[in-house]
């Protein structure tokens, strides 16, 4: 295989990102060796076969369909007033468990798991948790003396999610004291791990620095989602880790 | 000078459409090609592919950076089809039962074939990074510089899984 270029190389070649010089020379390459040129034109062929198996139109339709939900990383479930009235309830008379306390000043954040038919849980920071099919999560925080809040979730691609707010900066958190719930409840798409990070201010953060931060730390992991290190974005981090099933 | 690597995804003043269409004549048959050799079935095939490509329209930024959209979309590809057949019950089971016919990836001729249906038949012996470094190593036919990217580790750590998977093997296999 030493004598011909490898099928990666030629696959690059033919969608046309190969840098200039390399481009030049695999060309070069390609319109003297018949077994390249075999590779490049089953490639071209295995385009047409796709193209006649899956129209266009069918394609955009179904990528729209998987898109609409990412877009924002996740959906608001449909049955969230369900789960507000049936599950939240019994949240907000629940004292967030001491485990969750920022640095002693009393700011908190909390990320509780419900679905139906199971039994609620609170997820510890830092600590990896199973979400079950169908299970729902719901963010809270106590503010402390801290007055914004924003979160958001990171996947194993390293996709970013805003997910409070989704654009703008954070969210002024409610004034009182307790646990103060966010909006709705969330259902992460996809499959494999998660990272949901709830940042906690003194000063409103812009979601696309947040995010960008992210992208940082994700990189700096070693795209790792696991393995993350702070973001460094400005305020106090909470940091879990979801499976999703 | 190298091409512009965002030219498909990063088109501000194209509509939405006109970069599904970029994607679609582009990269759409490699994509397919890589979900029908893992998941075997042509309609899970084209679920998982309008998964991958609805995550490259919704995170265009994810792209930014790359030097190589289809690198990005050839790891996400494999890494949600192997996903997916980790999260069904029975997957290894039923992934060997399913459609015999489906056709391998690429077309370097006989001992491709043979390589990939090797590759193939072993995988479930491995851990899911060694899956993703195979797939990408004997399937896709990168270096292994190209893996170590692509799964975000070390060179030595990476031909050490594809050695061990290579002694799965009987030596039919090597690590160059």
């Amino acid at each position: 295989m030493s004598a011909h270029l490898s099928e990666w190389t030629l696959r690059r070649l033919h969608v046309g990102e190969l840098p200039g010089a390399e481009a030049l020379a695999a060309q070069a390459h390609v319109s003297a060796c018949q077994e390249c040129r075999e590779v490049m034109r089953g490639f071209s062929e295995a385009q047409a076969r796709f193209e006649a198996e899956v129209p266009f139109e069918r394609f955009a339709a179904g990528v729209e369909r998987k898109a609409a939900p990412r877009r924002h990383g996740m959906w608001v479930a449909v049955a969230a007033t369900v789960l507000l009235v049936v599950a939240v309830r019994p949240l907000l008379s629940s004292p967030p468990s001491p485990a969750n306390r920022l640095k002693g000043n009393g700011a908190a954040a909390e990320l509780r798991i419900g679905g139906e038919g199971s039994e609620q849980r609170t997820v510890m920071p830092g600590t990896t948790e199973a979400l079950a099919p169908g299970e729902r999560v719901r963010l809270g925080y106590t503010p402390g003396p801290h007055r914004y809040v924003l979160a958001v979730s990171v996947d194993e691609t390293g996709a970013v999610s805003p997910l409070y707010p989704e654009e703008g900066t954070s969210l002024p958190v409610e004034e009182g004291a307790g646990t103060h719930w966010l909006p709705d409840s969330l259902v992460f798409t996809g499959a494999g791990l998660e990272r949901v990070v709830v940042l906690l201010s003194e000063a409103p953060l812009e979601v696309e620095a947040v995010r960008a931060a992210a992208r940082r730390a994700f990189e700096a992991s070693g795209q790792e989602v696991g393995a993350m290190p702070p973001l460094g974005a400005g305020g106090e981090e909470t940091h879990w880790l979801l499976r999703k099933p | 000078m190298s091409q512009p690597a965002l030219k498909v995804i990063d088109g501000g003043q194209k509509d939405r459409r006109a970069r599904l269409r970029e994607l679609y004549e582009t990269y759409g048959g490699s994509v397919y090609e890589r979900c029908r050799y893992l998941l075997k079935d042509s309609t899970q095939a084209e679920d998982a592919m309008q998964e991958v490509f609805a995550r490259a329209l919704a995170h265009a930024d994810g792209f930014r950076g790359e030097a190589s959209p289809l690198t990005w979309l050839m790891k996400i590809t494999t890494h949600h089809c192997l996903n997916q057949l980790r999260a069904e019950r029975a997957p290894w089971r039923r992934w060997f039962e399913r459609d015999a016919a489906a056709r391998p990836e690429g077309d370097r001729g006989e001992q491709a074939l043979e390589t990939r249906e090797l590759v193939r038949a072993l995988l479930s012996r491995v851990d899911p990074e060694t899956q993703a470094a195979v797939v990408h190593y004997w399937v896709g036919e990168m270096t292994l510089e190209e893996v170590a990217a692509v799964l975000g580790r070390s060179v030595p750590t990476v031909r050490k899984r594809l050695e061990r998977f290579a002694a799965l093997t009987n030596e039919e296999l090597r690590v160059s």
